[in-house]
C-alpha cells in the first residue's frame, strides 16, 4: 500500500483508453476525500502515439500536472514497451508496475525500419527497474469481457484489486457507470475480471 | 455527478482547465459563446454546447478564430457577456480585428478571449507565447495557474473587462485546459439582459488621424489596470521573508516550482512570487519582492517574458540581483519545462545536490532506453486519409514521380510522415494558396504538377480565399479536398458543411461542391477514397491535364463510423490474409507499405490483428494475389 502522495503513471498507446481511466481515479480520489491532479496530453491525433497520464492524489492541494521524474509510485502499463519507456522516466526502487503483456506494435516495426523489444526483454529489464512487477493478460480480459476497447477498465480493475492505494474496489467500481456513455456492463465485466485477474496473481506469487 | 453546471455551489468535483473556464462562464452570467475547435481549446466550446439550452445561451462553432471573435464582440457591444475561445494560432489570425477592438473598445457587456497554447507543440505546428501577444494588443491579460484558479479568473475578466471597456485575455495552456484538478464550484449567476445597440456611440477603431487619440485612451486605461493589478489575488507570494532564493513564475511553472521545493525540502529556503496578471505586470508588487532576494530564477514556459521584462524593472528602480532564467540556460528558451528542469535549477543555483535514483540504476536505465523504439504518429485503421494518400503516391508514381504536394493543418498532416508525400504544413488554407503561388511559376521553369491536400473544416476556415486566387490569377493546381465529414483532430466537432451546429441542430450544410461549381471551377470530381483504382486515375488525369481540377475524396472518418456502428450494435467487417495465397515470403511487400497498424510481417507472411481492422477493405485491393479476405468468408 503506498500513502499520499500517490503517483500514479498510466502509460499506453493513443487510443487505449488511458484518459478515461485518469478521470475515474481522479473522481475516486475526490469522493474519498483527497485533492487530485492529473495530466493528460491528448486531442490531435496521438492515436498510435505513446500517451501518458499522470495523476497525483494527495493530501494537500496538488497542483503539479507531471509526476517529477523517479518519483511514480504505481505505473499502469497498457502496452509493455509504453511500460518500459514509462519506467526508465518514472519508476524507482520503490515502485510498484502492473503491465498488460499485449504488445501494440509501433508502425516503424509493422514497415520493418525497427525492432520491437522481445517481451522476455521487456519484462527482464522493467522488473529491475521496479520494486514489483506484475504482469496480466489484459487485453485477453478485455476480448472475454465482450470488447477490445475495454481493456483500460480491466487495468483500472488491476490497480483496484492490487490494493496499493487506500480506496477499496467498490468504491472504483462504483464510478464507472457514472462516467461512461456506452458498453457500461462490458466495462463493469471487464473491471472484475481485472480485479480478480490481479488477486490471483498476487496470491500465487 | 458530472453534470458540470450543477448549481450546488461548494460541491468538489474533477474538472479539465477548459471544463473550468467553462463553468465559471455559465457562472458568470455568460450569453455568447463562439470558437473554432483547436487543441488545446477545444472542449470549453464543447463543454458549453451542453449548456446552452438549459441556460439560453447563443453557443457556435465558428467557421475561423477572426469570425469567432466578431461574433463574440458583436454581443459585448450590444451589452452581452460573451467568450470566444481558439488555440495560440488562432489568435494571429485574429490579431488584426483584436488591436482595433481594444481602440473601439468592447462594449459594456464583457469580453473574454481565451488563447491556449500548446508548449512542446504536443498537437500544433509550432509553439508560441500568447503572453507577449497580450502585451502588443496592449489589452489586460490573465494566466490562471490550475483549473480552480481558471474557473473563479473568468467571472473576475467579465468584470475587469466591463469596467474598462477592454477585451480580456486569458492565456490558457496543455497543462492547464487538457489537466484535471479538483475545483471548488461556485454559484451560478443568471443574467436576464436584451441586447441593446447604443447607435450614438461609434464602434470603430478611429480611422484616419483619429485612432492616435484612442491609442493614449487606451494607454490611459492599462495604466489604471495596472494600479489595480498591484493588489489582485491573481499575484501570490508564498515562501519566507527572506528566501534565498527567489521563484519569479506564472502558469504551469507555479505548479512545477512548488513541486520542486516538496521533492528537495527547500520551502524555507524558496520563495515563489506567481504572477497571474501578465499585462500589464504589477512593476510596485515585482519591485518589492526583488528587493527581499539577492538571487532571481525565472521559470515561466516558451519566451523568456517575465524575465525579459522583470530584468528591464530592476534598472529602472536600481535593484542589485543576480537573474537566473533562460538567458542563463538555466530554464530552456523552447518546448515545455516540468518539475525537474525546475528542480535542477534550484540546484544549480543553491549549490545543492538531488540524486533521486543510485548511479547503478541510471546506468540500466541508459542500457535500456536505446532498445525502445518510438511511435511514429499514423493514422488509425481504416482512416480514408490513408487511403487518399496512397491514391496520391500512386498517381505521382505513375506520372514519372512528378508532383509537389502542398498540405495543411488537420489529421492529415500526418501525409508528412506517410511515405513522404506531403511536402509543406505551415497554417489552416495555406496548401492552396501555396498551390496558387506554385502553380503561377511555370513561365520561370517549374514544371512539377502541384498537388493541394486540405480537410473540409480547413477549406471552409481559411481555403476559400485561396480558391479565388487561382482563377483569378490563372494558376493551374489539382486541389484535393479531404472531406470525411467532422472536424476529426479535435475531436469530432461538426463544420459547415455536416448540416449540424454546435448545438447538435440542424443547419443548411454549405456544399464543398457548389462553393467550388459557384466560383467558376469546371473539373470537379467526388470521389471515394475506399475506390482505389477509381480515384488513383484521377489524380493521376487531373496532375496531367493543362486544367485545374478540384478532388473531393468524401468518406466518414473512420472513428465516426466505428462508433455509429457500435451504438447501433453492429458488427464491423474484419480482413484476413490467406497465407497461402500471400507473397510476403517472397518479397512482396505491398499491403505492409500501405502503412496500416492492422497489417503487420509474422514469420514472412503478412498478417492482419481483427481488433485492430475497422474494415475499409482498402488492403483487398491493393494486394495482387487475392490474398485478403473477409473474416468469415
Amino acid at each position: 500500500m503506498y500513502y499520499p502522495p500517490i503517483r500514479i503513471l498510466i502509460a499506453g498507446v493513443g487510443g487505449q483508453g488511458n484518459v478515461l481511466a485518469s478521470r475515474i481515479i481522479g473522481w475516486v480520489a475526490i469522493e474519498s476525500g483527497y485533492h487530485v491532479g492529473i495530466g493528460d496530453v491528448f486531442g490531435a491525433a496521438q492515436r498510435g502515439g505513446s500517451v501518458q497520464s499522470h495523476i497525483t492524489i494527495d493530501v494537500r492541494d496538488v497542483v503539479s500536472p507531471q509526476i517529477p521524474y523517479y518519483k511514480a509510485s504505481i505505473i499502469l502499463g497498457f502496452e509493455p514497451l509504453e511500460a518500459l519507456r514509462a519506467c526508465i522516466k518514472y519508476s524507482n526502487q520503490e515502485c510498484t508496475v502492473i503491465m498488460n503483456s499485449k504488445p501494440i506494435y509501433p508502425i516503424d516495426v509493422l514497415t520493418g525500419k525497427s525492432r520491437y523489444p522481445d517481451l522476455s526483454y521487456i519484462i527482464g529489464k522493467a522488473g529491475r527497474l521496479c520494486r514489483n512487477l506484475w504482469v496480466i493478460d489484459a487485453s485477453n480480459l478485455s476480448a472475454k469481457a465482450g470488447n477490445p476497447a475495454t481493456l483500460n477498465m480491466v487495468m483500472l480493475g488491476a490497480l483496484a484489486g492490487s490494493k496499493l492505494t487506500p480506496i477499496g474496489v467498490d468504491n472504483y467500481r462504483s464510478i464507472i457507470p457514472k462516467v461512461l456513455r456506452r458498453l457500461v456492463d462490458e466495462n463493469i465485466k471487464a473491471f472484475k475480471l481485472g480485479v480478480e485477474a490481479i488477486s490471483s496473481y498476487i496470491n500465487n506469487r | 455527478m458530472l453534470d458540470i453546471f450543477t448549481d450546488s455551489p461548494g460541491l468538489r468535483v474533477l474538472l479539465t482547465g477548459n471544463e473550468a473556464i467553462a463553468r465559471g462562464a455559465i457562472e458568470s452570467g455568460l450569453h455568447v459563446a463562439s470558437a473554432y475547435p483547436g487543441t488545446p481549446s477545444t472542449e470549453i466550446l464543447e463543454t458549453l454546447a451542453l449548456a446552452a439550452k438549459r441556460f439560453n445561451l447563443h453557443v457556435e462553432w465558428s467557421v475561423n478564430e477572426i469570425v469567432s471573435l466578431e461574433v463574440a464582440a458583436s454581443a459585448s457591444w450590444s451589452g452581452l457577456r460573451a467568450l470566444t475561445a481558439m488555440k495560440h494560432n488562432g489568435l494571429n489570425t485574429v490579431m488584426d480585428f483584436l488591436i482595433a477592438l481594444s481602440l473601439s473598445g468592447s462594449g459594456g457587456g464583457g469580453l473574454i478571449i481565451v488563447s491556449a497554447d500548446d508548449p512542446q507543440s504536443h498537437s500544433s505546428p509550432y509553439e508560441q507565447d500568447t503572453r507577449l501577444l497580450g502585451r502588443y494588443a496592449e489589452i489586460p491579460t490573465l494566466e490562471p495557474s490550475n483549473p480552480q484558479e481558471a474557473k473563479d479568473m473568468v467571472p473576475y475578466a467579465f468584470n475587469l473587462s466591463e469596467r474598462f471597456n477592454l477585451p480580456v485575455l486569458m492565456r490558457g495552456y496543455t497543462r492547464l485546459g487538457h489537466c484535471s484538478g479538483d475545483v471548488v464550484l461556485g454559484e451560478i449567476r443568471r443574467i436576464d439582459k436584451a441586447a441593446s445597440i447604443n447607435k450614438d456611440v461609434l464602434f470603430h477603431a478611429g480611422g484616419s488621424g483619429f485612432s492616435p487619440i484612442l491609442h493614449e485612451e487606451k494607454h490611459r486605461k492599462i495604466s489604471r489596470v495596472e494600479d489595480e493589478f498591484e493588489k489582485s489575488q491573481w499575484n501570490r507570494y508564498v515562501g519566507p521573508e527572506n528566501p534565498e532564493l527567489l521563484i519569479i513564475t506564472s502558469g504551469a511553472g507555479y505548479s512545477y516550482s512548488i513541486e520542486a521545493c516538496r521533492v528537495l525540502s527547500l520551502n524555507g529556503k524558496v520563495g515563489i512570487l506567481k504572477i497571474g496578471t501578465i499585462h500589464p505586470l504589477p512593476r510596485g508588487l515585482i519591485g518589492k519582492y526583488l528587493s527581499i532576494a539577492d538571487k532571481v530564477l525565472f521559470v515561466e514556459e516558451i519566451d523568456p517574458y517575465l524575465e525579459e521584462y522583470v530584468k528591464a524593472l530592476s534598472v529602472d528602480i536600481g535593484v542589485d540581483v543576480r537573474f537566473f532564467g533562460k538567458s542563463t540556460n538555466h530554464i530552456p528558451m523552447v518546448g515545455e519545462i516540468n518539475p525537474d528542469i525546475v528542480i535542477n535549477s534550484v540546484v544549480n543555483i543553491l549549490k545543492h545536490s538531488y540524486t533521486p535514483i543510485p548511479q547503478s540504476y541510471m546506468e540500466a536505465v541508459k542500457e535500456i532506453s536505446n532498445a525502445i523504439p518510438s511511435r511514429t504518429l499514423t493514422f488509425c485503421p481504416g482512416c480514408p486519409h490513408r487511403a487518399t494518400y496512397w491514391c496520391i503516391l500512386r498517381a505521382i508514381r505513375r506520372n514519372g514521380n512528378r508532383g509537389y504536394v502542398t498540405g495543411d493543418i488537420g489529421c492529415y498532416g500526418l501525409g508528412r510522415n506517410y511515405h513522404k508525400v506531403m511536402k509543406t504544413l505551415h497554417c489552416m488554407g495555406a496548401s492552396i494558396g501555396l498551390a496558387s503561388g506554385f502553380g503561377v511559376l511555370g513561365r520561370f521553369g517549374l514544371d512539377e504538377p502541384i498537388i493541394a491536400v486540405i480537410g473540409d473544416s480547413t477549406f471552409y476556415h481559411a481555403g476559400i480565399p485561396a480558391l479565388i486566387n487561382i482563377l483569378y490569377n490563372k494558376s493551374k493546381s489539382t486541389i484535393c479536398i479531404l472531406d470525411n465529414g467532422t472536424t476529426a483532430m479535435t475531436g469530432f466537432q461538426p463544420h459547415p458543411g455536416t448540416g449540424i451546429n454546435a448545438l447538435g441542430d440542424a443547419s443548411p450544410p454549405v456544399r464543398i461542391e457548389d462553393i467550388a461549381r459557384a466560383l467558376g471551377f469546371r473539373n470537379i470530381s467526388i470521389l471515394d477514397p475506399f475506390k482505389i483504382a477509381e480515384s488513383t486515375e484521377a489524380v493521376y488525369k487531373a496532375i496531367t491535364s493543362r486544367e485545374s481540377h478540384i478532388l473531393i475524396f468524401r468518406r466518414k472518418c473512420m472513428m465516426l463510423t466505428v462508433r455509429e456502428a457500435m451504438d447501433k450494435g453492429l458488427e464491423t467487417v474484419k480482413y484476413m490474409v490467406d497465407h497461402d495465397r500471400c507473397r510476403s515470403s517472397r518479397g512482396c511487400r505491398l499491403c505492409l507499405e500501405f502503412n496500416c497498424p492492422a497489417i503487420h510481417s509474422v514469420d514472412g507472411s503478412a498478417s492482419i490483428d481483427s481488433t485492430l481492422c475497422n474494415g475499409c477493405g482498402v488492403c483487398v485491393q491493393i494486394c495482387p494475389f487475392q490474398a485478403i479476405r473477409k473474416l468469415g468468408d
